[in-house]
């Protein structure tokens, strides 16, 4: 970075200093693609004092001080001739004091600047005030600018991190897809300089990629660079899949990849070096969406209580993530997707807001998930941040922290899972037993409190030997429930019990279900001890299939011999 | 270092201690004698001035006689005066002895001379003394100063001063003496000298360099009574590239009188040298691979004042110059500090460097001091002009201030060439019994304003020169050290529009002044910025007179680097 005088004009009648390019924008970072036009706000101090030290300039009043080598400030009716020229300023702050009678009176630009590493290109993001947000005119990796942070006497404030409206504060943040996140607090109201860290890292847990090409020949290059489509789409590769010859890019931006168009491959988000890198982009489609599908998972805030079975009752959540059945890995990329650089508007609004600045369920209060603001991934368990709560996915692989900062671990749910390649039209059935017998009068029957919908006994329901839903039995009768309540001693059946006789001996299988599949699992079981059962599987034209044996902590998974009985023609 | 003294010119052609191949010069030349017959000559010792002996002869009687050098012919020889000639413009200094002055022939008859031919036939005669007048010389030992090219005062054949090989004494005597009354002492042809190396007593080291006469007698320097007497041109330092070292040249307190040297002709005493023949002229080099040259003379006092500087006295046969400014090397230095030059009637200049200081110099019956340029001129006083047209003569970037212009009745006390940087301040100028102040030769009306207490008045020339009285507004500009700052922009105006009232730099006192002729104003603005410190900055009124001195402190600003 240098600074460029012949680029900047000073306007001696109108008391004003501009940069040329101001308005067009050109020689700005994001567009110049380097800081080539950028320099010190020292250095223009150094060229505005040897302007004004000259003869022909001794009839001008001086037009600025400098306090500090990072704090400057205009002087006798000068400042900026445009709005945008601060921005080809860097490394100090500048103040328009009160009363100066210009424009800009009583503003200050502070100067901003990251200290940290992070991952190449990643794009530094700043939320000021919301209202004020501004698209980042410098490019990826740290950053040095000056902010206007105090407008003609109006602060411009953004919420600190504990809740409250800061002068000059702003919210700098690092998202993208592949690796861990990261934002921060700066409050720059004493103009100067004010450093924020930012550190980014790869995310072992998020590289799926955004979305993948299929290419001609993938050859050569190589994950972490960036790859440019002649119609200008950019992407970070996160993988490259050599047999299918896909390149699969994180955090595409600058465009739509389109069929047939020329692939570069360039080490840098700003692509100004290239690798020598090329292809074509050769599938039959422009690119394959890897997040599709994965939009099925919602997020829905407001408080809720929610108990996790767990031993510790229902407890209050802010926000309720439907996983949509899918993966607990899964729903981990598409939270941070839906927080990342560039979800904005009504497809990524996060509670109320731009998911780009989500940053928890109650901001400036809750501890904050930097790497990841919903939760983090360690392995396949999703730890998920204060007031979360996960409903609906293809496993309980996570750990919670509900509303009241309390972690909340599921219970070990187990299932009972059948397998075998003729399993469908058999019966299967899986009860507890007891000297070899099963056991068949686990609860009584409760007429009096029971309804065409609610199935009741007279004793606390054994949530450790009952499935979240399956069937209860009164004698031989199955009434198929969806959930029970241990306390209340009720099932929220489908068929209408009150016929039966009250008192009847009543129990719950843990597996009873005519198989329609090849393998057949029961509802999550909360496991507490070893259960004693019998499994047996039975259909007309096989031999009966009665084997006990022991649901334990892993749950029990059994594959039934079903052998033909040549009698059951 | 010493200094290293060197005859500029021929140099010593004849030490007349040998009758035959004398061993000065060549070595060849020889002594010999034409006239009268029965007349003796030869080697004495009993009187000489360089050496141990000298070349003497005895006439008695109705005699006379040339007793002379012959140069020969050797490489270099003869001597060429003539235009283009190799010693073209070199005066021949020859020392002479004659106790019998009053038995010699008239003036009118030639009864001393010195003759100088191209052959003993072919001769100019200087006449130097008679039995009825000698120009006050006793007959002592006395080193006479002859321009090949003046009028002689008798010639016999025809001479040709472009082949000079008989250089000497001519005596014609009427009555009878006794013993040897005529000798010659060692000759020399030369401009003068030139004088590098390092001193702070130069002249006297000088001086007593050329009258070390067992060693030499180089007559272009000589002491009587505590005076010097100067034959000839100086030169201190040298303009060949590089300069060989540097050169130093320092003294104090010396007086230096041009020296007279004179002959009979036409009946009437006149000089024997060339009318400009006498000066000093410093030299440097561009070069300042070995050094530069540093003149000095007096003491400095304070900041812009001198005392017991030397004084330099001319005459009225010659024109003294002063060429004071080498001006090939800005680092050179030339300073004179309470120095008097009296009668200096030549061409007398420095140059357009602000390290050349003239303080407290006194400029009495003198010529134009032309500065030339920057030079910085304080304290010094221009009395009694013998210039036609002033005693000073301005320029376009002239430093002058607190001087006093006095009785100069000849020319003015300035002279104005130019209306360039019309209009003209002077600061502390004081004018008194001068027929004229200001002598405008520019061409077209000036004006000049009367700052500080300034009051010149009286005008002349083809245009006008306008007096006006004025504030003298001035801003001393300091860093915190009280270091002068020089090259600082210094502005004064009234609506910050033009004209300014000044808009100008501090010069190499840190000072920026001007005269202001427009009357009171109210709330001025007076600003100083200089890259390197934060501006200054102060609104104040300017007085309709007088003076008003605003001293400015400029801060280092540690961003401007």
């Amino acid at each position: 970075m240098a600074f460029v005088s012949t680029d900047w004009t000073i306007d001696y009648a109108l008391k004003t200093v501009t940069n040329d390019d101001s308005g067009t924008g050109n020689n700005i970072p994001f567009v110049l693609g380097t800081y080539a036009k950028v320099g010190p706000i020292l250095e223009f101090f150094q060229w505005l004092a040897t302007e004004f030290a000259n003869s022909s300039q001794m009839d001008d009043t001086y037009p600025i001080e400098s306090q500090t080598p990072t704090v400057y400030k205009w002087l006798n009716g000068w400042t900026f001739g445009h709005a945008d020229d601060f921005k080809y300023l860097d490394g100090g702050s500048i103040e328009d004091p009160v009363g100066s009678g210009t424009a800009t009176a009583d503003s200050l630009w502070s100067n901003l600047y990251t200290i940290g590493s992070q991952e190449v290109g990643t794009q530094i993001y700043m939320s000021q005030a919301d209202t004020v947000e501004a698209a980042p005119w410098w490019i990826s990796g740290n950053i040095d600018i000056l902010v206007l942070v105090k407008d003609t006497g109006v602060w411009t404030q953004s919420d600190d991190t504990g809740g409250i409206a800061a002068n000059g504060g702003i919210w700098l943040f690092a998202r993208e897809m592949g690796d861990l996140f990261d934002h921060n607090f700066g409050d720059l109201s004493g103009g100067g300089r004010n450093p924020v860290g930012i550190n980014t890292a790869p995310d072992s847990s998020n590289k799926s990629g955004d979305l993948y090409l299929t290419v001609a020949d993938e050859t050569g290059f190589t994950v972490g660079s960036f790859v440019e489509g002649a119609a200008g789409a950019v992407g970070k590769i996160a993988k490259i899949d050599g047999p299918n010859n896909y390149i699969y890019l994180n955090a595409v931006r600058g465009g739509t990849f389109v069929i047939s168009e020329a692939l570069t491959e360039y080490s840098d988000r700003e692509l100004q070096t290239a690798t020598g890198q090329s292809t074509t982009n050769d599938g039959s489609t422009a690119f394959t969406d890897v997040v599709a599908g994965r939009d099925a998972i919602t997020d829905v805030f407001g408080l809720i209580s929610r108990d996790l079975n767990n031993g510790a009752g229902a407890q209050n959540y802010d926000v309720e993530i439907n996983a949509a059945t899918l993966s607990m890995a899964f729903m981990y990329e598409w939270l941070k997707y839906i927080c990342r650089y560039g979800s904005t508007g009504a497809t990524y609004t996060v509670d109320t807001d731009d998911g780009q600045e989500y940053r928890s369920a109650d901001e400036g209060t809750y501890s904050e998930v930097k790497v990841a603001p919903f939760g983090t991934l360690a392995g396949t368990t999703f730890y998920g941040a204060r007031g979360v709560w996960i409903t609906n996915g293809a496993d309980s692989d996570f750990v919670l922290i509900d509303a009241g900062n309390v972690e909340q671990s599921p219970p070990n749910y187990q299932k009972v899972i059948a397998n075998h390649t003729d399993l469908v039209g058999t019966y299967v059935f899986v009860a507890e037993i007891s000297g070899g017998l099963i056991i068949k009068d686990q609860y009584t029957y409760d007429d009096g409190s029971s309804t065409a919908i609610l199935l009741a006994v007279n004793e606390v329901i054994d949530i450790n030997k009952t499935p979240q839903s399956g069937v209860v039995r009164i004698g031989d009768n199955k009434y198929p429930y969806s959930a029970y309540d241990s306390v209340a001693k009720t099932f929220d059946v489908s068929v209408d019990p009150t016929a039966e006789t009250d008192g009847a001996d009543t129990y719950v299988p843990l597996m009873d279900v005519l198989a329609d599949t090849i393998t057949e699992q029961s509802d999550d079981i909360i496991y507490n001890g070893d259960i004693n059962v019998r499994t047996s599987v039975r259909e007309y034209g096989f031999k009966p299939y009665d084997v006990d044996t022991t649901f334990t902590s892993a749950g029990l998974s059994f594959n039934p011999i079903l052998a033909d009985d040549p009698q059951a023609t | 270092m010493a200094l290293t003294i060197t005859i500029e010119g021929k140099g010593v052609i004849a030490n007349a201690d040998a009758e035959t191949n004398d061993t000065g010069g060549d070595g060849t030349g020889d002594w010999g004698f034409t006239g009268s017959g029965g007349v003796s000559n030869g080697l004495t010792t009993d009187t000489f001035k360089y050496g141990s002996a000298c070349i003497a002869a005895a006439l008695s009687g109705t005699k006379n006689g040339w007793l002379w050098f012959n140069t020969g012919t050797g490489t270099g020889y003869p001597l060429d005066f003539d235009t283009a000639g190799a010693e073209e413009g070199q005066h021949i200094y020859i020392w002479v002895h004659c106790p019998t002055i009053g038995l010699t022939t008239t003036l009118a008859n030639e009864g001393v001379t010195i003759r100088i031919g191209s052959a003993t036939g072919d001769f100019a005669d200087y006449t130097i003394a008679g039995n009825d007048g000698s120009n006050g010389w006793d007959g002592k030992w006395k080193c006479f100063v002859i321009d090949p090219t003046k009028t002689a005062s008798n010639t016999g054949g025809t001479i040709d001063i472009g082949s000079i090989r008989y250089i000497g004494a001519r005596m014609s005597t009427t009555a009878t003496a006794k013993g040897d009354n005529l000798f010659i002492s060692q000759i020399a042809v030369g401009f003068g000298l030139r004088v590098t190396g390092t001193s702070t007593t130069g002249w006297k080291d000088v001086v007593d360099y050329c009258i070390d006469y067992p060693n030499r007698a180089w007559g272009m320097f000589q002491e009587r009574e505590g005076i010097y007497y100067q034959y000839g041109k100086v030169w201190i330092g040298d303009d060949t590239t590089p300069q060989a070292a540097a050169v130093s040249f320092t003294d104090s307190g010396r007086v230096i009188q041009a020296g007279i040297s004179e002959y009979y002709e036409s009946a009437a005493w006149k000089t024997s040298a060339n009318i400009d023949y006498i000066g000093l002229i410093i030299e440097d080099d561009v070069a300042v691979t070995n050094g530069v040259t540093t003149f000095k003379d007096g003491v400095l006092v304070g900041s812009d004042k001198g005392r017991s500087g030397s004084t330099f006295i001319g005459n009225t046969n010659h024109n003294y110059s002063m060429d004071l400014y080498g001006g090939s090397n800005a680092a050179s230095v030339t300073a004179l500090y309470g120095t008097t030059l009296k009668d200096i009637t030549g061409v007398i200049n420095s140059g357009n460097d602000a390290q050349h200081n003239f303080y407290g110099v006194s400029f009495i019956a003198s010529g134009q001091f032309d500065p030339v340029g920057a030079c910085v001129v304080r304290n010094c006083s221009f009395a009694e002009t013998a210039h036609a047209d002033s005693a000073l003569l301005w320029n376009e970037s002239i430093d002058v201030r607190n001087c006093s212009f006095i009785a100069n009745t000849v020319g003015a006390a300035i002279e104005h060439p130019s209306a360039v940087g019309d209009p003209y301040d002077y600061y502390d100028l004081v004018f008194s019994g001068n027929t004229v102040d200001g002598l405008n030769t520019a061409g077209s009306d000036i004006d000049v304003n009367n700052n500080g207490t300034s009051n010149a008045s009286l005008d002349e020339g083809a245009n006008t020169i306008t007096y006006l009285s004025s504030a003298t507004l001035t801003l001393t500009v300091k860093d915190v050290s009280g270091t002068e700052i020089v090259g600082a922009y210094a502005y004064i105006d009234d609506n910050n529009s033009t004209p300014f009232i000044m808009n100008t730099t501090t010069n190499a006192s840190g000072i920026a002044s001007v005269g202001h002729t427009a009357g009171a104003v109210a709330d001025a603005t007076w600003r100083v910025r200089k890259y390197g410190y934060k501006p200054f900055l102060v609104v104040a009124d300017i007085p309709a007179s007088g003076t008003k001195e605003i001293p400015v402190t400029l801060i280092v600003d540690p961003q401007q680097t």
